[in-house]
């Protein structure tokens, strides 16, 4: 049996979409009035979906789905929409609302909607409780020289390491921007040959020669290759780029006094300070960052990042 | 090409507030010279003195988003101005402060006290 928490300011409109709810045996319906009680009612049990009209008094149900999302992330949330508020809608699927249903068609529209949403959710709960059996994953990727395609990566490994309960929601955080520093140094020092020489004063001069090298040879078509061995213990990660390679010994000391003024080196001092662990090979243009699990209390499983 | 700024900018009065919506490095290397041509064009406008970085968006962010902080920053000295940081989330103050750029830009913790600071 699933539970429909149904939302909505209107007696009226609560009992017609309560209606076309029970005519599907399997769904047990709820109500509540805005979404001040739509949280209250979820306190009280278990609701496996929320169905919210968009405008309420008090909490609308644009705030009401970024509240599920931040209490509840795994109770999808559908909107039901008047006309002329798809524009807010669309809105509220960017913010995690699961889908929306115009009230025109709710005859029409809604029990299908809510059976797929239904659904989708089962398989997404299922999979993220086999990933929590995971004990270990080897995974490898080659990419090419694409800023976004390396933010994406960053995010599938944090969530492997979530999965597998490597870390905290803080933690994961950090390591991300570790493995994005590795990453972007591989890209824009490593295959790029980007120095940092280059930054100066003109700090558009490094994004655009960096720019311009993406587009030719043998820039272009170096590639940055990455490995994650992910255990419940441990996470190794290492990222090699296709250029010459360089010497770390060489980097000026981020920490010192002078250096202070200049901002080169950060991006490995970050690296080293949220990596328990980080060496790079003999020519310079392949880095292992390692991270291994530690006991932490349980005040700070829940870490706000 | 995308179409969200990756810094939204407004002014009171000498102040500029510079809002970071995403990290630079998930930007290519021509959008992120464009948009750095952009901010540097408004912190060298004549009547800014100030500057305000508010990393409300921003859950995290590495050297590069530090770089740009650090140009904006020494481009307000020769005018003599000053620059502040708000709305820096846990991890973020993580990241200046291993960055050591906590000794340079005060943290506070919201706009109101980030223009309080400045006046």
């Amino acid at each position: 049996m699933t539970t429909v928490l149904v939302v909505d300011d209107s007696a009226v409109d609560r009992r017609l979409v309560g209606g076309l709810l029970e005519k599907d045996a399997e769904l047990k319906v709820r109500y509540a009035v805005d979404g001040g009680d739509a949280l209250a009612a979820m306190k009280r049990g278990p609701v496996d979906l929320v169905l919210t009209d968009l405008v309420m008094p008090g909490m609308d149900g644009l705030q009401l789905v970024a509240a599920v999302r931040g209490s509840t992330p795994s109770v999808p949330v559908i909107l039901m929409t008047s006309k002329g508020s798809e524009e807010i809608a669309v809105r509220a699927l960017q913010d995690g609302a699961a889908s929306y249903v115009p009230k025109r068609i709710l005859a029409q529209e809604l029990l299908d909607t809510v059976r797929r949403v239904i659904a989708l959710s089962a398989r997404q709960r299922s999979h993220g409780r086999l990933l929590g059996h995971m004990t270990h994953s080897l995974c490898k990727f080659e990419l090419g020289n694409e800023s976004a395609l390396v933010s994406t990566l960053v995010q599938y490994l944090q969530e492997n390491l979530l999965q597998m309960g490597l870390c905290g929601d803080a933690e994961c955080t950090r390591i991300g921007v570790a493995l994005e520093e590795a990453m972007v140094n591989a890209m824009y020092h490593g295959n790029l040959e980007v120095g940092s020489e280059l930054r100066g004063e003109d700090d558009t001069s490094f994004y655009r020669v960096a720019a311009e090298r993406a587009r030719v040879p043998p820039y272009r078509d170096r590639r940055i290759l990455i490995q994650a061995n992910l255990t419940r213990d441990e996470a190794v990660f290492s990222i090699r780029d296709e250029g010459p390679g360089f010497d770390p010994s060489t980097l000026p000391d981020p920490t010192s006094p002078e250096s202070l003024e200049r901002v080169s080196g950060r991006g490995l001092l970050l690296m080293r300070a949220f990596m328990d662990d980080i060496r790079h090979n003999s020519t310079g243009n392949e880095v292992t960052l390692v991270k291994r699990r530690s006991p932490e209390p349980a005040s700070s499983q829940n870490e706000v990042a | 090409m995308d179409p969200l700024p990756a810094f939204l900018a407004q002014r009171e009065g000498s102040t500029l507030l510079l809002a970071p919506q995403r990290n630079i490095s998930s930007l290519a290397a021509a959008d992120v010279q464009r948009e750095l041509q952009a901010v540097f064009a408004q912190v060298e406008e004549a009547d800014v003195q100030h500057v305000v970085i508010d990393l409300e968006a921003l859950a995290h962010f590495g050297s590069e988003t530090l770089r740009v902080m650090h140009m904006v920053w020494k481009r307000l000295r020769p005018k003599g101005g000053k620059m502040v940081v708000c709305n820096v989330s846990r991890v973020g103050r993580d990241i200046l402060q291993v960055a050591r750029f906590d000794l340079l830009w005060p943290i506070l913790p919201d706009r109101p006290a980030a223009l309080a600071a400045l006046a």
